[in-house]
């Protein structure tokens, strides 16, 4: 049977020529609709009339977005680039194109190639980010299964410091459920002590609503951070060295992406976008920690009939691509049932892997007599999860960190809130914390 | 313990601190340093700047203070001193004081106080006076004596060093002749004429002499039976009129009161007869 196809190509001469091969020989594909532009392929592919387009890299308004609803219908992109456009080639490598051709090639070998890549489309879940659905309408699939990147080899072979030994960072994903448990505390110190252990971390905000972490940070230019590298990756011009550029560097090792400045910023943050971003940051620092949004609904379905931009795709997308997510709670009676009920659905929308639980301001005046203990029972009668930190509720060290715009560890060293959280870091990076066997006895 | 980090064994990722830019690993770009917010500590170079200012202005200022500081060292008594008293070094202290070019002419410096010592008040000085050249005896001063004169109680007005005297001697064997009477000048306008009033019975009844006139008071000593031994200074002539009333048992002495002129006035009549014993 033959392969319905798309076309889109600027060149019309080109076009015309690649029509009339398929036409009078049977290669394979058929043309069933030729595009005068990008909105016209896209409207032809929502259709499902096709299963494979053929496209230009000098396409007007091409992006990884489009490429993303493409890959959402159904439809395998090859791109088209001129001989010797190698800008155009990296491009499209760079959004997430595997096949690409040069307009010189006989139609043969393009009809071969829609042909290879219909067929690759159809066993891998995506052409070009892994997980690309979940900015639309799936629920996250496949959490933890994933190698980092599946698109892996060819992603690294394109890359101009291929052959490097370039090592993937780990993503730390720092969620917690609504009412301001403390996420965005906890992925900060957390981010500063793994710096302060000695490994290169990068901190990203990708909180939706609310992002803080620059203003934490004391930063006093409002940088453009991940709002900027989102809109790099979309046109396809985010590489590790531009990613740098954007990030900012607190010293020691730590670095920061600031996040977007208003909520109302929020469809700036597209999850195909954040993706790439998220597998560059991987080679930038050996820990990348992400803050993110506390929502996890996907209810653009209940309003749009046609593929709304989900609000919490971002946040779906971090922890679809963490490798460790950390889940914070409160200490709060309100805020322990609030996570129980969120803790259920992050379980059902990231299967497979267990969510570390973090009990943040921890008090024995909300939780009786031996906090520690009452908490930890609680949340195993009602999660099965024992918490891994306890994060005591030193009010005093985090308002003087907040108010002077600096890290807790350089305000408060010896806060209990501290130690909690550095043994939690150096639990992290695999080794074994030094108090540990000091306030084993403590707690019993 | 969940092992929280199975991806990671040693050395499987580049080194940490390598992306901060501190190493050259060419592998990790570096990022631009973050512009923050600096940390607030007590060492700030406003408080530093702050400090200076102060002390810059303490010792401008101190400065200032000193060299608007006109005053001079003076010398000046230390206690109460007589006239005649030849003053000693224990006598003296040194007072700052800001005086004009004129009144100043007039003192001695502190510099010049040994200049003082040995000297001879003219006049006397009271505490915290400054001593000036009129205090003191000059080269033209006439010779003095320094006479002790017995008075009894009662017959003395209250003194004090530097006033002025008449002495007054009762002569019960005395007479009064006309010439005595009137040998002071000032009766010759009849003012007080003895006949007007009260005139003492003549024959026996003795004479009131006037033996000193116009001497200066010196000092006084209490003596065991309540009189008073007066010191005065006389003139060399009159020193043995002095020492010859000191005899008498019936001496007075008046307190001569200055007029507006500073004039002690005349001796008025020197000899007055008595009213008897």
């Amino acid at each position: 049977m033959s392969l319905p196809i798309l076309t889109a190509v600027t060149d019309s001469v080109v076009e015309a020529g690649l029509v009339s091969a398929f036409d009078r020989h049977d290669l394979g594909v058929t043309v069933v609709r030729r595009c005068v532009d990008l909105p016209d392929l896209i409207a032809a592919a929502t259709t499902g009339a096709a299963r494979a387009a053929l496209l230009s890299a000098d396409l007007r308004r091409l992006d990884r977005e489009s490429l993303a609803r493409l890959a959402q219908a159904g439809v395998a992109v090859v791109g088209l680039i001129s001989p010797g456009d190698e800008a155009g080639d990296r491009r499209l490598r760079q959004l997430g194109v595997v096949a690409v051709i040069a307009t010189d090639a006989t139609a043969q070998t393009v009809a071969a190639a829609v042909v290879e890549a219909a067929k690759a489309l159809t066993t891998r879940p995506a052409i070009g980010p892994v997980s690309i659905n979940h900015g639309f309408s799936d629920p996250v699939v496949g959490y933890g299964a994933m190698p980092p990147s599946a698109l892996g080899e060819a992603g690294e072979l394109d890359d101009e410091r291929a052959g490097a030994p370039v090592a993937q960072g780990r993503i730390i994903a720092v969620w917690g459920p609504t009412g301001a448990p403390g996420r965005t505390t906890i992925a900060l110190s957390l981010a500063a002590e793994l710096a302060d252990l000695g490994s290169s971390t990068l901190l990203i905000d990708a909180d939706s609503y609310g992002g803080s972490i620059g203003q934490l940070v004391g930063l006093l230019e409002e940088a453009p951070g991940i709002a900027a590298a989102a809109r790099a990756a979309n046109q396809g011009t985010l590489d590790v060295p531009r990613l740098a550029v954007l990030c900012r560097d607190l010293g020691g090792g730590l670095r920061v992406l600031p996040g977007i400045a208003r909520p109302s910023r929020w469809p700036e943050l597209r999850p195909s976008a954040l993706e790439n971003v998220l597998d560059l940051s991987r080679r930038l620092a050996q820990f990348v920690i992400v803050d993110c949004g506390f929502c996890l609904e996907a209810d653009e379905e209940l309003s749009f009939d046609t593929s709304a931009p989900r609000r919490n795709g971002a946040t779906l997308t971090v922890l679809a691509e963490a490798d460790t997510v950390v889940a914070v709670t409160s200490a709060e009676p309100v805020g322990l049932v609030r996570f129980v009920r969120g803790l259920a659905d992050l379980r059902e929308l990231v299967p497979g892997v267990e969510p570390l639980v973090v009990v943040n301001r921890l008090r024995a005046s909300v939780a009786g007599g031996d906090p520690r203990r009452e908490i930890a029972r609680a949340l195993n009668r009602h999660t099965g999860a024992q918490p891994i930190a306890l994060i005591p509720y030193d009010l005093a060290s985090f308002d003087a960190a907040q108010a002077a715009g600096q890290l807790l560890r350089d305000i408060a060293p010896a806060s209990p809130a501290r130690a909690a959280i550095r043994d939690l870091a150096t639990r992290l990076t695999g080794r074994t914390p030094r108090g540990q066997r000091r306030r084993l006895p403590a707690r019993r | 313990m969940t092992d929280l980090a199975p991806a990671f064994g040693p050395g499987s990722l580049p080194d940490g601190r390598g992306s901060s830019g501190r190493s050259a690993d060419p592998i990790i770009p570096p990022s631009p340093p973050a512009r923050r917010l600096g940390r607030r500590g007590w060492r700030d170079t406003r408080l530093l700047f702050g400090v200076l200012l102060v002390l810059v202005s303490v010792v401008i200022g101190a400065r200032l203070f000193a060299t608007a500081d006109r005053t001079a060292a003076w010398v000046a008594a230390k206690t109460n001193l007589p006239a005649g008293h030849v003053v000693t070094a224990a006598d003296l202290v040194t007072v700052r004081a800001q005086l004009d070019d004129d009144t100043a002419a007039r003192y001695y410096p502190g510099r010049r106080s040994n200049e003082v010592i040995g000297g001879t008040l003219a006049r006397p000085v009271g505490k915290g006076e400054l001593l000036s050249g009129g205090d003191f005896a000059g080269p033209d001063a006439g010779a003095t004596r320094i006479v002790p004169v017995v008075v009894k109680a009662g017959r003395v007005p209250p003194l004090t060093p530097g006033d002025h005297v008449d002495v007054y001697v009762y002569q019960p064997a005395g007479a009064v002749d006309e010439t005595d009477t009137s040998s002071g000048s000032g009766t010759s306008d009849g003012a007080t004429s003895p006949s007007d009033v009260g005139t003492p019975a003549a024959g026996g009844a003795g004479a009131e002499v006037l033996v000193l006139h116009d001497v200066e008071f010196l000092g006084e000593q209490r003596i065991a039976t309540g009189d008073r031994s007066l010191t005065l200074r006389v003139p060399v002539d009159a020193a043995i009129r002095a020492v010859a009333a000191s005899q008498s048992e019936r001496v007075d002495v008046v307190k001569l009161e200055r007029d507006g002129r500073g004039q002690v006035g005349d001796t008025g009549p020197t000899a007055a007869q008595g009213y008897g014993r």
